[in-house]
């Protein structure tokens, strides 16, 4: 059930830092814990369109974003992401909470979970068929996703595509869009409504900012979307927007080149990846300027009603 | 003797999925024993194709009489299939046929 929108910031803030909140992230329950006022804040404003779980909710992933403890904290905080009470990774520097949660959220689907074929892909939707936009960091892939979403495309993801065994559906799962350097720039000229959350400084990634996804994004998170297109973007500078047909043997390679768990589902993979292949018509897309790859993808997706 | 004398027969490995799309020329071919992916080039599918998973296996000149080389006796046509099928070896997706001269090769060579 939809809880009202408020509803992660009255629970973070009537829990606290021990009992968190339960994030419903599409197919999966978070538990979210932290300490840190900056990181509840950034979660209830972030994650403000999401439902909660209720307390007696199996949990998927239990983490937490805290100081880690020992003398450091005192002349340099860091910030300690936890897995059910293991770090699994290094800390970082401690205005870095939030992106080290999100990225912890991340390794939490790709690396613990493989009840879907899981991709490093944006995922939008537009009269029901899904746009899969796999493609690396730099690529430029977030900040066309978060263009199509402000021109009405709505998203499933901006970072990880879920596809599931049997169906073949691309299962949603909205959560705050990153961006990072120069785009954040970029989308706030794009689509001037954009609230950004705090810009965090010398990420390993350089500067990062996050914005919650649409709310109508969310509340359709139980609504998957057959697969309409394969898209491997590729932002140049100055670069006239251009859209290329891809062999359907290349985009599979591409698609295992972008999947986290390909080998996990062994002869079922190949026969998924095969599936969504058939059904998908497939790109390769340069582009340099936003306005003008958002017009392509509006008559893309016309056309294919024509 | 070279694996390429006469006498060496190749079949392709039990386990293998492929996957043509119409109006391309390329495949996708996975092993099931090393879980690998390939994409395979027209005339390497087309190898596999003619080669099956029988035990008796082809030989290099029945190999190239059934993808249509047979007649052509030419060194350079014939060092090309070589090269195919030292690859298709290499990747796993084809193998010494039974009672060849040399073993098949090692599961994941």
């Amino acid at each position: 059930m939809q809880n009202p929108t408020h509803d992660v910031a009255a629970t973070l803030k009537r829990k606290g830092a021990s009992g968190g909140v339960r994030l419903r992230l599409g197919p999966y329950i978070a538990r979210v814990r932290s300490p840190l006022p900056e990181v509840a804040r950034a979660v209830s404003s972030l994650y403000r369109h999401h439902a909660l779980a209720p307390d007696s909710a199996f949990v998927d992933f239990d983490v937490a974003v805290r100081r880690p403890f020992g003398p450091r904290s005192l002349w340099r905080p860091q910030v300690v992401f936890e897995f059910e009470g293991q770090a699994p990774f290094n800390p970082l520097p401690g205005d870095q909470g939030f992106p080290l949660l999100e990225w912890g959220l991340n390794w939490c689907v790709y690396g613990l979970c493989h009840q879907h074929l899981t991709m490093h892909a944006a995922v939008l939707e537009r009269d029901g068929r899904a746009l899969l936009l796999p493609a690396p960091s730099g690529s430029g892939k977030s900040t066309l996703c978060a263009a199509l979403l402000f021109s009405g495309w709505r998203l499933l993801s901006d970072e990880l595509a879920l596809l599931a065994p049997g169906t073949g559906a691309l299962l949603p799962m909205p959560r705050p869009v990153s961006l990072k350097n120069a785009s954040i720039d970029v989308i706030s000229a794009f689509a001037p409504q954009v609230e950004f959350g705090s810009r965090v400084q010398e990420t390993a990634k350089g500067v990062v900012a996050h914005f919650a996804p649409p709310a109508e994004a969310v509340r359709a998170s139980d609504r998957a979307a057959m697969p309409g297109w394969i898209v491997f973007p590729r932002f140049a500078a100055g670069a006239p927007a251009r859209l290329v047909p891809l062999e359907r043997a290349r985009t599979f390679m591409r698609l295992i080149e972008n999947a986290f768990n390909y080998d996990i589902f062994g002869a079922e993979g190949f026969e998924m990846l095969g599936t969504l292949v058939d059904r998908s018509r497939c790109f390769t897309f340069e582009y340099g300027d936003l306005a003008e790859a958002v017009a392509l993808f509006d008559r893309l997706a016309r056309d294919e009603h024509a | 003797m070279s694996p390429f004398d006469e006498g060496s027969r190749y079949r392709a490995l039990g386990g293998l999925a492929l996957r043509r799309w119409p109006g391309e020329d390329l495949t996708v071919a996975r092993q099931a024993g090393s879980g690998a992916t390939h994409l395979l080039a027209a005339e390497a599918a087309a190898i596999i194709g003619v080669c099956g998973d029988s035990a008796r296996g082809l030989t290099l000149r029945e190999i190239a009489h059934a993808v249509g080389l047979g007649e052509e006796n030419d060194p350079e046509v014939e060092a090309g299939l070589v090269g195919i099928i030292k690859g298709l070896l290499h990747s796993g997706l084809l193998g010494r046929a039974h009672g060849d001269a040399y073993p098949d090769p090692e599961p994941d060579a």
